[in-house]
């Protein structure tokens, strides 16, 4: 079996900063033999370590990971814009990158102009421009303006033409990174349509992108990526709970390092006359809930003075910023009475059905007026999880479909 | 679907090829690329004249203003052309027609690589086409000022050497000669902009320092300058086929067009193996 694509044991590294700092060093390294060697100077990263996969001819293989995994590395690598500083790749067939399809495009150009011009840069020659002319035209939908200079274009229209060119290239190889956010649904399920006639054609696609459900529909076969590296390699199904573990825990972190950096922006008038001592959340068990699970939250307070019916607030806030719920003794019409010293409120509030992602627990608690709070205490984050399914929207539904056929 | 070749990738390797390997790859990208040059080129032609009335008749407005100015400074005593064998216009024409050949290519191809931007760090494809397309404004122009040299004769009555249907030629050794500059100095425009600037100063100085508006220097600084200077061999030579037909430097002609090659397959095997490095340092 041959293959489409090989990688085989490929490192890749780059520079921070300003590239040279000086002619004295620059000049030199341009003629250095040692760009091979496995040694990080200073300010260096490796941005591919040691990856190696082959990819068979008619597979598509969704490449996933969160930002700076690598993925862009391998498109460029790919498409032969950079060498790998060692190890090696094969890439059997003509190759076609929808990426970037505008840049060779030049604004005082028209369209026409700039279809020849993109294409030859591309590779195509000059008879299979001519044959295909019409038909990218026709496809990018830009029609009489073709004879128009593209800087008169809109963005969308500039950016259809550049697809339509690198599309009709009949690669063997494709490889896309998030193009279908092209144009507007119309053309992005024009694009789609490309790529399956491109697949029956036996082409070999390589998909970067964000979008799980592209990757779930398209492909069979993800590659994982997270710091330069694989972690995992396999049956999309397989791959997809990796990459949400790793969504997941960036989102916590990311969320967590929001949150202390807002904690001091909260101002509380009344401060140092209620304290949060700890917040448990379902009996402690590891942050991480079941989407099934019942969520319980007991908060662990001192109050350092008699307060006179506090109130306690509770919000669930997604990591995106978004409420998803609340609930507070005000509105359940609980009268805490008068407290004073160490105590603990529980809150059950039973199946949330929340979609799975990480979610933080904002507990505060108010004068009888609710005009002024005690303690905003927003620490604690927690995670809900559901098996390997991929779910999208705010909360689950439980869905009860039948089909009647006449 | 197409036969294209299977293609390996290695690490940056060709540095450690031998040149008969370098020379082949060269060769194969330029032939390939007959039709991206050309594109290019196109490109960089019809953006220039797009938005411009006058269009191409500036080549022959600026020269004709310049030549002017020398007769005026010429004919009221500031500046002494010297010697010369035609109607100072002529030899002037002649003579910035085939300088600005040289120095033009030569900014050109300077930002070559520079100008580009985006796209060299974005899309795979011959960078040589790119220098080697820059030049080809220049050769248009250097085409349609021969033209106005043409009129002009026909202006002074002026009759030319029978060797002036060779003229046209003395474009290759000045090309080659500049491309082989040019590749260089892309390269280096790439790592340091200053190069640009650099490079226009040497050129206006090179303008004065040449023998392009005056007859060649007999004594003096100027005149040591010009025995080594491969431009004024160039233009020399080229003035000889239009005018006289007798070349006065024959062996300084060989001598310079020899180097010119030199330099030529220097640049090439130069820019071949750091264009790869210069893009992942742009």
């Amino acid at each position: 079996m041959s293959y489409a694509i090989e990688f085989n044991e490929v490192w890749k590294k780059y520079r921070k900063g300003e590239k040279v700092n000086s002619l004295r060093d620059a000049i030199p390294k341009l003629f250095s033999r040692k760009e091979s060697e496995l040694e990080l100077e200073s300010k260096e990263f490796w941005a591919l370590k040691n990856v190696s996969f082959n990819i068979e001819k008619g597979d598509v293989v969704g490449i996933m990971g969160p930002n700076g995994a690598g993925k862009s590395t391998i498109l460029k690598l790919l498409s032969k814009i950079m060498n790998p500083n060692k190890g090696s790749m094969k890439i059997n067939g003509r190759l076609a990158a929808l990426i970037e399809v505008t840049a060779g495009f030049h604004p005082d150009l028209t369209g026409r102009e700039n279809v020849y011009l993109n294409g030859t840069i591309l590779g195509m020659r000059k008879k299979e421009i001519d044959g295909k002319f019409d038909e990218i035209v026709e496809f990018s939908g830009v029609g009489e303006f073709i004879d128009t200079p593209v800087k008169r274009y809109s963005s969308g229209m500039f950016s259809r033409l550049g697809f339509s060119v690198a599309a009709h290239m009949d690669p063997d190889i494709l490889l896309v990174d998030e193009i279908l956010s092209v144009g507007d649904i119309a053309f992005q399920a024009k694009c789609a349509g490309k790529i399956r006639e491109l697949l029956n054609s036996g082409a070999t696609v390589l998909l970067v992108s964000h979008q799980l459900n592209m990757i779930q529909s398209l492909c069979k076969r993800a590659i994982l990526l997270q710091n330069g590296e694989v972690v995992k390699d396999g049956k999309v199904e397989d791959v997809f709970p990796y990459y949400q573990n790793i969504v997941y825990k960036k989102n916590e972190d990311d969320l967590k390092h929001k949150l202390s950096a807002i904690d001091g922006r909260v101002r509380i008038d009344k401060k140092s006359m209620m304290e949060i001592t700890h917040v448990g959340i379902s009996n402690g068990r590891s942050a991480k809930i079941e989407v099934e699970d019942p969520i319980e939250f007991q908060i662990d307070y001192e109050a350092k003075d008699a307060l006179d019916n506090p109130i306690f607030t509770l919000e669930i806030i997604r990591a995106d910023g978004i409420l998803c719920c609340s609930s507070s003794t005000k509105e359940e019409g609980i009268n805490t009475g008068t407290l004073e010293g160490k105590g603990s409120v529980k809150i059950n509030i039973g199946k949330t059905l929340l979609a799975p992602g990480i979610y933080m627990a904002k507990i505060s608690v108010w004068d009888k007026e609710m005009m002024h709070p005690y303690i905003v205490h927003n620490r604690d984050v927690f995670r809900i999880e559901y098996g390997n399914k991929q779910t999208e929207g705010l909360f689950l539904v439980k869905a009860d479909w039948s089909l009647n056929k006449e | 679907m197409s036969k294209e070749p299977i293609t390996v990738y290695q690490p940056d390797n060709t540095l450690k090829n031998g040149y008969f390997q370098t020379f082949r790859e060269i060769y194969q990208e330029i032939i390939e690329n007959k039709w991206l040059i050309y594109q290019l080129f196109k490109r960089d032609f019809s953006t220039i004249y797009k938005q411009s009335f006058i269009g191409i008749l500036w080549v022959i407005i600026i020269p004709v203003i310049n030549v002017g100015l020398f007769s005026m400074l010429g004919h009221s005593g500031i500046f002494n052309v010297g010697k010369i064998s035609a109607p100072y216009p002529i030899y002037a024409i002649l003579g910035i027609s085939m300088w600005q050949l040289f120095s033009s290519g030569l900014i050109a191809c300077g930002n070559a690589l520079s100008s580009a931007g985006d796209m060299l760090i974005r899309i795979k494809f011959s960078k040589k086409s790119l220098v080697i397309a820059s030049v080809g404004r220049s050769v248009v122009t250097f085409l349609v000022q021969i033209l106005l040299i043409a009129l002009l004769l026909i202006v002074y009555k002026f009759v030319p050497a029978q060797t002036v249907i060779l003229f046209p030629l003395i474009i290759l050794p000045i090309l080659i000669f500049t491309l082989g500059i040019g590749l260089i100095t892309a390269i280096l425009n790439s790592i340091v902009r200053d190069t640009g600037n650099i490079l226009s100063v040497i050129l206006m100085l090179g303008m004065y320092a040449t023998p392009v508006l005056y007859a060649k220097p007999t004594t003096g600084l100027l005149a040591q300058i010009t025995a080594y200077n491969p431009m004024y061999y160039f233009i020399c030579s080229g003035r000889d086929l239009a005018l006289t037909g007798h070349l006065t430097e024959p062996n300084g002609f060989i001598i310079s067009s020899v180097l010119a090659l030199f330099i030529f397959i220097w640049g090439l095997i130069i820019f071949h193996l750091t264009e790869t490095r210069i893009t992942e340092r742009v």
